[in-house]
């Protein structure tokens, strides 16, 4: 009895430990940063204003465009790249396949690479007399350059294109490893029934896979609701406030204008309540409702 | 404020910003120096409640840089681009394109700076003189800037560049004819060897609006003490340095450019150069003389907040909003989120 009583004691001591600090430095700046969002003023000179800057922020047209923007990237950016992800995991998952250690590096690659190095990277490549125009003329695809960074159509698809190449192979990773899972007496039997490659991708690595997707989606859904570094780098959100996002008008606030920190944790709260809907929507779908 | 440096140098356009956002955290430099001996314009942006914060540090004069060899094979000499509204300009530059296929000039529409000198030629902001009240659709200083900055573009006489370094390749290839800018730009120009000699500087175009001259600043900052221990040392650096120092300035312009705006010192020898790059014109005399003209005005707080606002609806007139409803929409927002 006294042996089990001074395990459980340890056990406590041990989760303690974890629990002390992420209720520091978590859930006590979360604490804070809601405290924070009830306030209003410039820079120190704090004041209680109750929901003001809730009020504020929907009749903010900036803030209102930056959502909208989030969205636009979120709606069109994760399905292309989810399914881009698992077009290439199950082409390196093909057996016969040679240099995998090589693709697999080379499509992974991306994701291990500084976001505002890529970024700046990207912005040389897509400027109007950047190489990617070159290259696209050169082909006689289009007759003039593309202003990519100045056009608000083709600047959203810079981003897109821009976070697409930086998160598919971190994606990818995760469904090659679920693949290799998968029982290979599986697709031998589909085989034998006569199912093409195409029936074996959509009625047995989709349905197999279907937890790690919807796992990815919502990491990809969070990561891109706080999207910041590639925008801020590439187009800086213009033209005008067209590739804004809701982080980069958080930073904008804080750091560019007078700051003004209590509108600035209200924005951020926006970020909170759409991960927190997100999130249902995962454990719904994926009927887990604890 | 652990850890913070005794001195810091801030940009004029966001200095008020700091000084009213953070009351406390800055030194009162009053007792150690006079603020007439510098430019006047510094004056509003360093100063707040009566306190004299900033000590004034480089001049953003502005200069109409040309490269004189395309203006003559367009058939112009610099004087027919002296002391110009910015609409003559327009017209020139259009004549330019046609006859040389040279663009007159480049700008950067996510990073309208040319608007700010612009307006300042006015005397006026964005901002009324309290610094904090929106003053955008009914200011014609605005409009007119606005419509200007939009019609470079719509005639095609406009490069267009997205960061430093492609505006700095626009004037080193040659691709344009002219650079509206501070005078810190004019090391970039020079270190294009091969246009030696094919560059003059002229003053800044003004607006087409009453009262405005043909003298602005684009950028520009001051130094400030931190109201942490050591801030009497600091302040008395600044003191036998930047507020005493007359060979200090002669050597900051002769070796990096950087013309202060300590009017005691502006008149030694370094300031008389012949600058052989621009066909031997005493530049940094010419810098000085217009820097005196600077209308003052007070930047206030809300400079690159006014500045986001007006990107947004300047892309929006672009795209077929009439000018007065952009200008009206930009007030609106801006006195939202100023009046907060």
């Amino acid at each position: 009895m006294k042996l089990v009583r001074s395990k459980d004691l340890l056990g406590w001591f041990f989760i303690l430990i974890a629990v002390i600090f992420i209720t520091l430095f978590y859930f006590y700046p979360m604490l804070q940063a809601l405290i924070l969002s009830f306030q209003s003023g410039m820079g120190v000179n704090l004041e209680f204003a109750g929901l003001d800057n809730y009020r504020r922020l929907l009749n903010d047209p900036v803030a209102l465009t930056a959502i909208r923007n989030t969205f636009i990237y979120l709606i069109i950016q994760v399905p292309v790249m989810i399914l881009l992800a698992l077009f290439f995991s199950v082409l390196l998952n093909n057996p016969d396949l040679k240099f995998k250690g090589f693709f697999r590096t080379a499509i992974f690659l991306p994701a291990v690479i500084s976001l505002v190095a890529y970024s700046v990277i990207f912005k040389y490549l897509f400027s109007t007399d950047g190489i990617v125009n070159k290259f696209l003329l050169n082909l006689s695809l289009i007759s003039e350059p593309i202003e990519w960074l100045m056009d608000p159509f083709w600047a959203k698809v810079l981003i897109i294109i821009a976070i697409t190449w930086r998160w598919t192979g971190y994606n990818m990773i995760f469904y090659l490893a679920a693949l290799q899972n998968v029982d290979k007496s599986v697709y031998e039997a589909a085989r034998v029934d006569g199912a093409n490659s195409f029936q074996q991708f959509f009625y047995i690595t989709i349905p197999m896979l279907k937890p790690i997707i919807l796992f990815t989606a919502i990491t990809s859904t969070i990561g891109t609701l706080q999207l910041f570094d590639e925008p801020m780098n590439i187009t800086r959100g213009g033209p005008g406030n067209e590739t804004l996002t809701i982080s980069q008008y958080i930073y904008n606030l804080s750091f560019e204008y007078t700051p003004d920190f209590g509108y600035a944790a209200a924005v951020s709260f926006v970020i909170v309540i759409l991960t927190v809907i997100f999130s249902i929507i995962q454990f719904r779908l994926r009927g887990d409702k604890k | 404020m652990h850890g913070m440096p005794n001195i810091v140098l801030i940009e004029d356009y966001r200095a008020q910003s700091f000084l009213q956002a953070y009351p406390d955290a800055f030194y009162d430099l009053s007792d150690y120096f006079d603020i007439d001996d510098f430019a006047d314009y510094k004056k509003a942006p360093t100063s707040f409640e009566g306190g004299q914060y900033g000590v004034p540090f480089d001049t953003g004069v502005t200069g109409l840089y040309l490269r004189t060899d395309y203006l003559e094979e367009a058939g112009y000499t610099p004087e027919d681009l002296t002391n110009i509204t910015w609409d003559e300009f327009l017209e020139i530059g259009k004549d330019i394109k046609e006859k040389t296929g040279k663009y007159m000039i480049s700008i950067n529409p996510n990073d309208p700076d040319d608007l700010r000198h612009m307006i300042q030629t006015a005397g006026v902001w964005f901002t009324e003189e309290d610094g904090r009240t929106a003053d955008i659709s009914d200011n014609e200083a605005v409009k007119e800037a606005v419509r200007i900055y939009n019609a470079l573009q719509e005639e095609g006489i406009a490069h267009i560049n997205t960061d430093w370094s492609s505006r700095v390749s626009a004037f080193n290839s040659g691709a344009v004819v002219s650079v509206a800018v501070g005078n810190w730009m004019t090391p970039n120009i020079k270190a294009e060897e091969s246009q030696a000699e094919k560059w003059t500087v002229v003053p800044i175009p003004r607006l087409p609006v009453e009262g405005a001259v043909n003298a602005s600043n684009l950028g520009g900052s001051s130094f400030y003490v931190l109201n942490i221990p050591g801030k009497e040392k600091a302040a008395e650096f600044l003191a036998s340095t930047f507020v005493s120092n007359k060979e200090l300035y002669q050597d900051l312009v002769t070796e990096i450019g950087a013309i202060g705006t300590y009017l005691p010192a502006l008149d030694g020898e370094a300031f008389q150069i012949r600058d052989d790059f621009f066909g031997g014109q005493k530049i940094i005399a010419d810098f000085i003389t217009w820097m005196e003209e600077i209308p003052s005005v007070n930047y206030g707080m809300h400079t690159y907040a006014v500045m986001d606002i007006l990107i947004g609806e300047i892309q929006k007139y672009k795209s077929g909003k009439s000018l007065e409803e952009a200008l009206e929409d930009a007030q609106k927002q801006a006195e939202g989120r100023l009046s907060n």
